[in-house]
């Protein structure tokens, strides 16, 4: 019976971690805001390439106060943000947080973060499980503009 | 992307749904203050031509500002004389906001470096963050963060109803969301426009996003070309052959 329940809580495991590996990150940064700066963003591509749909329903970091998930809507110039509750990635599809829509709000830093420094977040996904995200501190990219 | 931003916590809606009405009667009154900007019917047809693919709303008669009293981030006061004798462009915003406004401020940077105004001289440009938050806002707080952008830019606050009187008459929007006495979380959503102030003091010109640091200086090129340093209220269009 023991050894029967510890071979279900390996699988057990090495099925959450294997959830966890389906979920690939892309283009982790954020970038460098004012020293005094209360809350920063992060950016991040999630790739799910696994079959099941994944879902990312929190995220935390001990460098910060706390870390939620916001998005960005511009309707006629007023810039509105409101907190999502979760980011679904389905089985094969990817999202993008990024400057303009979707971003991690991360909120009273503990210390301030300079160009060069990493941020690490954990995102918790449906399943209960965690995945680690460094996110790279760059600094402010002068060329921010768009093409016409 | 879109998909996950059509969630909505339902714990949420009681105080949302109430923002969310106060959020589309702002939002309606802006779409529909900035349309007046581009179509007013009294306006005459000056033929302002600007730049290609520019997101400028230039305005026929430059509008005169009432008086308000404000205080920049080094203590001196911030009045409609502040904005007199220079080219102007003031961005509204907040501290606590994580994607637009450092983003705005990247811009201006960019645009600066590529001005690149001569500190001495009075007659320069002139970028101003304007804080819709002076709750959270201070002097302190704002100089800090606006001058890591560029030690030229200024952060200005004061008493809310203050800052009513030159949002409101720039027809700039803002709102709270979720802010309730003690709570130091909430989200301000506000107006991203870049406003272009003339050397008299006026509301001339109106960016809207999506903009980049490019935009800026051609904007500011265009209005000074246009303009020029002491700009009369009214437009006198340029001779057909010098067109």
């Amino acid at each position: 019976m023991i050894p029967r329940l510890s071979l279900l809580i390996v699988l057990f495991l090495t099925t959450l971690a294997a959830r966890a590996a389906t979920l690939q990150i892309q283009d982790a940064r954020v970038p460098e805001a004012p020293p005094v700066a209360p809350v920063l963003a992060g950016y991040l591509t999630l790739v799910n390439s696994g079959e099941k749909t994944v879902r990312v329903v929190g995220a935390s970091s001990d460098q910060f106060e706390a870390v939620e998930i916001h998005e960005m809507h511009m309707k006629d110039g007023v810039m509105t943000m409101k907190p999502v509750p979760a980011l679904t990635i389905p089985a094969g599809g990817k999202v993008s947080l990024a400057p303009g829509g979707l971003h991690l709000m991360l909120i009273r830093p503990h210390k301030p973060f300079r160009a060069g420094d990493t941020i690490r977040v954990m995102l918790k996904l449906d399943d209960g499980s965690t995945l680690a995200v460094n996110l790279p501190v760059k600094a402010g990219d002068d060329h921010t503009h768009h093409h016409h | 992307m879109g998909d996950n931003g059509a969630m909505s916590n339902p714990r949420r809606h009681s105080p949302a749904a109430v923002f969310g009405l106060l959020g589309l009667l702002f939002i309606g009154f802006g779409a529909g203050y900035l349309l007046s900007l581009r179509q007013n019917p009294e306006a005459p047809d000056t033929g302002i031509a600007v730049p290609a693919g520019l997101n400028l709303a230039v305005l026929t008669d430059a509008r005169s500002l009432p008086a308000f009293r404000l205080q920049r981030h080094d203590g001196r006061p911030f009045t409609v004389d502040s904005l007199r004798g220079h080219w102007n462009v003031l961005f509204f915003g907040y501290t606590h906001c994580p994607d637009v406004c450092p983003l705005a401020l990247q811009n201006l940077r960019y645009a600066w470096q590529q001005l690149q105004p001569d500190p001495s001289n009075p007659a320069r440009p002139r970028a101003w963050f304007v804080s819709v938050d002076p709750d959270r806002d201070t002097p302190k707080l704002l100089g800090e963060y606006v001058t890591y952008f560029h030690p030229d830019f200024t952060g200005v606050t004061g008493p809310a109803d203050e800052i009513d009187k030159l949002t409101g008459a720039l027809g700039i929007l803002y709102g709270f969301e979720d802010k309730t006495p003690g709570k130091d979380d909430y989200i301000v959503n506000h107006s991203s426009q870049m406003v272009f102030i003339d050397p008299q003091g006026r509301m001339r010109a109106v960016l809207s996003p999506p903009y980049d640091g490019d935009d800026i200086v051609r904007a500011l090129r265009f209005l000074e070309a246009r303009f020029g340093p002491q700009a009369d209220n009214h437009i006198t269009p340029k001779p057909e052959s010098l067109a």
